[in-house]
């Protein structure tokens, strides 16, 4: 800039505060509002100290007189009060589940179910249609098989909807059940194959498919048709016993 | 026991602000006053300030930062009675239905204050004069001025370089 407003500034302002006179000693007013401010200040870091040991000593009693289940390694019995939030329910995993088969010879055919039970101590859930894979000599069978869709037996049997179907939950030791109708197997006197019902985490052996043997074959040259069924809660046939 | 303790401290506390307060009033109250142009407003501000820091002398690890502290507690008090001002100021015109009746551009020569430079430091906003007496007055530079005023440093350089021009356009227009 061409002008000199910077030093007429600077002037300025030394010049006026010049001005001002000196002090002489510290005003009466500022120390007795700077004692209660301070005195103010102390106290409030004393009672927040206070406040703080207070509580630290409350919760270590709590946590001795009683120690969080996460703490102490083993599952204590349950107290008077419920835990107010449970754990989520997850979906059941192939470690957790056993499966059986129970069928019954037909037609022409075999048809029951296979029920997979929760050998887990965990509650689990399923849901929707499994996937069925068969084997022969320890490898899937790709070819010459059909598989259909089926209604759940609840809809056969016309008996009302189980409670939270689709959803099957199983608690530790309680099953669930497909519906199974497997028929025309060839060539005739085919040695019936190991059976695998996939879950999440892989596929479960289903144990028993022998017993009745295998289906006739009815239409040579003809696919092996099984109709599956979704899962539903098991519900033993009148005549037969549980898994 | 605890009020024992209380007072213990009290007067420890206050005690150090005596000194402090000995070592650095003058030099507040005269930013003070560079920044509100009104002397009995600049001690007040300067006292309030001690006060405020009085409860906080605990915490002051370096005692030569105090300098430093004060001179932005003072600033921060002197914007906020002007923000304080400029509320009140507006309720009153909004209740007096003087909307737009502001008061007159230019100086006001009713002060009795016959230096033009300092009566024209009033048109300038305080972000403005803050900027040049910490600039001008207490030598900061920019960075520390923008540390106080809680700005960019080209701010700071903007809010001096518009206030000098504005200096200059009033005197340009006094000298006319």
């Amino acid at each position: 800039m061409s002008d000199d407003m910077d030093d007429r500034v600077r002037d300025l302002l030394r010049r006026k505060a010049d001005d001002l006179p000196p002090h002489r000693g510290v005003p009466g007013s500022v120390v007795s509002r700077a004692r209660r401010r301070i005195a103010m200040n102390a106290l409030a870091v004393v009672v927040a100290a206070v406040v703080v040991a207070g509580g630290a000593f409350a919760g270590v009693r709590a946590i001795v007189a009683n120690p969080p289940r996460g703490l102490v390694g083993t599952p204590t019995p349950s107290s008077s009060q419920p835990s107010p939030t449970l754990p989520a329910i997850t979906s059941c995993t192939s470690s957790q589940l056993q499966a059986a088969a129970s069928l019954q010879g037909a037609a022409g055919s075999r048809e029951g179910s296979i029920d997979l039970t929760n050998m887990s101590s965990n509650p689990c859930t399923l849901e929707g249609r499994p996937t069925i894979s068969l084997l022969e000599n320890n490898r899937p069978i790709t070819s010459g098989l059909t598989f259909v869709a089926s209604p759940p037996q609840w809809q056969v049997d016309a008996t009302p909807k189980p409670p939270g179907w689709p959803v099957v939950t199983l608690t530790s030791g309680e099953a669930a059940s497909i519906r199974i109708r497997w028929g025309n197997w060839c060539p005739q006197g085919r040695a019936a194959p190991q059976w695998q019902v996939d879950v999440g985490g892989g596929p479960v052996d289903v144990s028993g498919m022998d017993a009745p043997g295998a289906p006739p074959c009815n239409g040579p040259g003809q696919p092996s048709t099984i109709e599956v069924g979704p899962f539903e809660p098991f519900s033993a046939p009148a005549s037969g016993s549980g898994p | 026991m605890l009020s024992a303790e209380v007072d213990r401290v009290a007067a420890t506390d206050t005690g150090r602000l005596g000194e402090l307060y000995l070592r650095h009033a003058d030099d507040a109250v005269r930013l003070a006053y560079l920044l509100t142009g009104d002397r009995a407003l600049a001690e007040d501000l300067v006292q309030d300030a001690f006060v405020r820091l009085a409860g906080r002398l605990v915490h002051l690890r370096d005692p030569d930062a105090f300098d430093a502290y004060l001179r932005r507690t003072v600033v921060n008090l002197s914007n906020s009675y002007f923000r304080r001002k400029k509320v009140e100021r507006a309720y009153l015109e909004r209740a007096k239905g003087e909307v737009g009746a502001r008061a007159p551009a230019g100086l006001d020569r009713s002060l009795g204050d016959r230096d033009e430079l300092w009566q024209a430091m009033r048109l300038l906003s305080q972000r403005q004069r803050a900027a040049i007496v910490l600039r001008f007055y207490e030598d900061l530079p920019e960075r520390r001025v923008a540390e106080i005023l809680r700005c960019r440093p080209g701010t700071v350089k903007s809010l001096v370089s518009r206030g000098l021009e504005t200096l200059r356009s009033e005197i340009r227009g006094e000298d006319r």
